[in-house]
């Protein structure tokens, strides 16, 4: 962000600077090589973000609501993006419904991806430390329920000896006090129909975005675009913000953040709402 | 039932008892036998494996070693025993070839034997002889031989079908033609097998040697379960195992740890198996391996013994340790990540998945077990303990040659070990063999039920999507759907799935994947968009 640039604005910054260089010393994370931060893909959410994306090295929680929110998909972007397609991902398969072709559409590697299924809670945990301590490995992915505070602390000791990024899937009604650097609750938006109309399609199904829904105008999150409301409740060097409002492409994979408040754009609202609308 | 594929054609090469009762018979394409079989019987096929046919020939040919030293693996199927010089152990050569065809049976092989003065002889004889148990007596081989057909010399199919068309059945025949002419006009092959049989030529056979073992072990002096001393018995055999791995300069992908009993008590060992998907020989990368088994080891019996022996040892030229992992090295290190996750979890929890070519969505993929060491038969483990009771036995004398007297035993029903019929491709996502762009996977929810539940829906528009339904007790209210998306297919496999799939948005935010079965009329939700 462009700021006026005096001489004491930048002594500022560089003594941030100093003191943050200091504060990574001290915790004394990283397997040996730069911190990298991985893009999650939403360009809007990487800017919110401090330096850009997700922390490697470091454990993320994204709480979901209920299934078929869009939690998963944002994992699995990120886990693409710190793939960088040539390291492995690792997927801990504890209910037994993940679709791995699905998984390649977003762009997963369809070789790089090595799916573990168990359901114990204890050998959950063990396989996300095991593989988190593999240099190979990109990023982890699992859906886990229950995470004591103990198991969570090893879990990002685990992310701190190598570079990987952690990608822990719990339900939103978990949330809590955690040991991973970010914190991240994907929650739904709901849909409203033109008019208080609450019984359904009225005989337009074969929709693709141009279902008059909202007073004539194409309507925001129905297909291809999807919308999700994401609170950041914890942030490594950074302060909790949101809720904002995501939406995802399906067809183009462009993520975009619509809002920063978390509500709707305004009806009319220019740009933004004819980029969801194309 | 046992099938093979040839000139791209799967026959049948072994139907068991139950296909020979519908019918089967070898040669017999795998279409027909399906067909004999009738549909809604589960069909077991297997592919055959040579490789693993020679193997338990080989296993064979060491058990066999306690009847004689000198144990020749021929063709595909039979053992030749040289038995000169035993007859004071075996002084009952009836019994013996009794004892021999009864202990191969006991091991799930049926077996047909014949002893004889000469090798060729006793081939014949076990091969073309209708008893399934013949001994010929000493110095009475050509009166054995007389009515045998000719084929029985090992001879080759054109050489046998000249002399069908001479009019040449048996040896009998054969023998009274002139010599000289014989081999002028069919061959030297044939007399020299002739000679062979009859014993006035020599026939060579090789010892089958077993190829040596890689092993080392550690006795305990008092039996114990406590687990940090069977660690600490662990971790030297390992050194030293290691150590003679590091003077070959080779590496092993198959481990086996054998805890023994206490000799007195008589217990079978125990022992475990350890796969890794490369050959290694990184002596941390073992340890690792080994002592995440032990600790989910429970000892039947207190260990009085440790021992670590492997069969098959690769070559492997040391590897340069770079200092920043790139590339090969982050490869190998997955490969290690999966060989623990596979020892602690077993094989079938870590599976890579792969695109099938198959539209429906279920079978879309298919998880392959993400090791690929070496074959986990049942007659590996068997092996360990014919070693350990063979060295048990100990040497046994040879005394004096009188005579040569051949036994020879075949195997006809071959005990399948294991389905080698997948190629396993070293792990590697550099040079992907897969690299289909992401485009080319239709658009599927990522969390796909692995069976879809039915639900109750409220149907406005028939043939279209639902106005509302329920999942887990709450109402959803659908939106906007996309669809019907038809998929019709698997009529192949026996139930033919009908369905129209609609892609569904609901008012509270979520996606789900819902179907109408068409022939049921019944709806369906198989997935969500997560």
């Amino acid at each position: 962000m462009p700021q006026a640039s005096t001489g004491g604005e930048i002594a500022r910054r560089q003594r941030l600077e100093r003191l943050r260089a200091m504060l990574e010393r001290h915790r004394g994370g990283g397997g040996g090589g730069p911190q990298r931060f991985v893009p999650t893909g939403v360009a809007g959410l990487d800017a919110v973000l401090p330096r850009g994306g997700l922390p490697g090295g470091a454990v993320t929680e994204v709480l979901s609501a209920f299934d078929g929110v869009g939690a998963m998909t944002l994992a699995f972007r990120a886990a693409m993006a710190a793939a960088e397609g040539t390291r492995a991902v690792v997927v801990v398969d504890t209910r037994g419904d993940l679709y791995p072709p699905a998984v390649w559409r977003l762009g997963v590697a369809v070789d790089g991806l090595i799916v573990v299924r168990v359901r114990r809670p204890a050998a959950v945990v063990w396989v996300v430390d095991q593989a988190l301590r593999c240099s190979g490995v990109g990023a982890v992915v699992a859906p886990i329920d229950r995470l004591d505070e103990a198991a969570s602390r090893r879990l990002q000791l685990a992310a701190e000896s190598c570079d990987g990024l952690g990608l822990l899937i719990r339900p939103a009604a978990r949330r809590g006090r955690s040991f991973a650097a970010v914190q991240m609750c994907v929650e739904p938006v709901g849909v409203e129909l033109s008019g208080g109309e609450s019984t359904g399609l009225n005989g337009r199904y074969a929709g693709s975005g141009n279902a008059l829904i909202q007073g004539g105008r194409p309507g925001l999150g129905v297909f291809p675009v999807r919308l999700c409301r994401v609170t950041l409740l914890k942030v490594r060097e950074g302060m909790p913000a949101g809720p904002f409002l995501i939406s995802l492409d399906d067809e183009t994979g462009v993520g975009a953040l619509l809002s920063v408040s978390g509500d709707r754009p305004a009806e009319g609202g220019g740009s933004v709402a004819r980029r969801v609308s194309a | 039932m046992v099938v093979a594929d040839r000139a791209g054609v799967t026959r049948v090469v072994v139907p068991d008892a139950g296909a020979v009762a519908l019918g089967i018979h070898e040669g017999m394409t795998l279409a027909e036998a399906r067909a004999l079989c009738g549909a809604g019987r589960p069909l077991g096929v297997r592919q055959q494996s040579p490789e693993s046919d020679r193997a338990a020939l080989e296993n064979l040919a060491i058990w066999a070693d306690r009847f004689s030293p000198c144990v020749h693996l021929e063709g595909e199927d039979t053992l030749l025993l040289d038995l000169g010089g035993c007859q004071r152990l075996f002084p009952d050569e009836d019994a013996l070839l009794r004892q021999i065809i009864t202990g191969l049976g006991e091991r799930g092989y049926t077996t047909r034997g014949a002893m004889a003065d000469t090798p060729g002889g006793a081939w014949a004889l076990a091969h073309a002889h209708p008893c399934e148990r013949i001994v010929a007596p000493p110095g009475q081989v050509i009166a054995a031989l007389a009515p045998l057909p000719a084929a029985a010399l090992r001879i080759d199919e054109g050489t046998v079908a000249t002399l069908a068309a001479l009019g040449v059945q048996t040896i009998e025949a054969l023998l009274h033609l002139p010599r000289a002419s014989l081999a002028s006009r069919l061959g030297g092959a044939l007399v020299h097998r002739l000679d062979q049989a009859l014993g006035d030529a020599p026939e060579l056979l090789t010892p089958f040697r077993a190829r040596p073992l890689l092993k080392s072990g550690v006795c305990i002096g008092r039996a114990t379960d406590r687990h940090d001393v069977l660690r600490e018995a662990l971790e030297r055999v390992l050194a030293a195992f290691c150590e003679q791995l590091d003077q070959r300069v080779a590496g092993v992908r198959q481990l086996f740890v054998v805890f023994e009993g206490p000799p007195e008590l008589r217990q079978r060992p125990v022992t475990l198996e350890v796969n890794t998907s490369r050959a290694t020989r990184s002596a941390e990368h073992l340890r690792r391996l080994l002592l995440a088994l032990l600790d989910d080891l429970r000892l039947p019996f207190g260990a009085a013994g440790v021992r670590l022996w492997a069969r098959h040892v690769e070559p492997l030229d040391g590897v340069q340790q770079e200092l920043f992992g790139t590339g090969e090295s982050r490869a190998g290190e997955v490969a290690e990540l999966v060989d623990r996750l596979a020892a602690r979890l077993g094989s079938a929890a870590v599976v890579r998945p792969r695109p099938a070519s198959d539209h429906q969505p279920e079978q879309a993929y298919a998880y392959e077990p993400a090791t690929e060491g070496g074959e986990k038969s049942a007659d590996r483990i068997e092996n360990v303990e014919l070693r350990i009771e063979n060295e048990k036995q100990g040497i046994r004398k040879r005394e004096g040659v009188r005579g040569k007297r051949k036994v020879r035993s075949e195997k006809s029903e071959p005990r399948i070990e294991n389905e080698a019929g997948r190629a396993h491709r070293p792990f590697s996502i550099l040079d992907s063999q897969f690299s289909l762009p992401a485009s080319d996977f239709v658009k599927r929810p990522l969390r796909l039920l692995r069976r879809p539940v039915a639900v109750p829906v409220v149907v406005v528009v028939p043939e279209g999507p639902p106005s509302r339904f329920e999942w887990e007790k709450v109402r959803e209210v659908v939106v906007d759907a996309l669809g019907p998306e038809r998929v019709e297919t698997g009529w192949w496999r026996g139930r033919h799935v009908r369905r129209d799939y609609f892609r569904v948005l609901c008012a509270s935010g979520r996606r789900c994947w819902l179907f109408r079965e068409r022939e049921t009329g019944g709806w369906y939700v198989h997935g969500w968009f997560d």
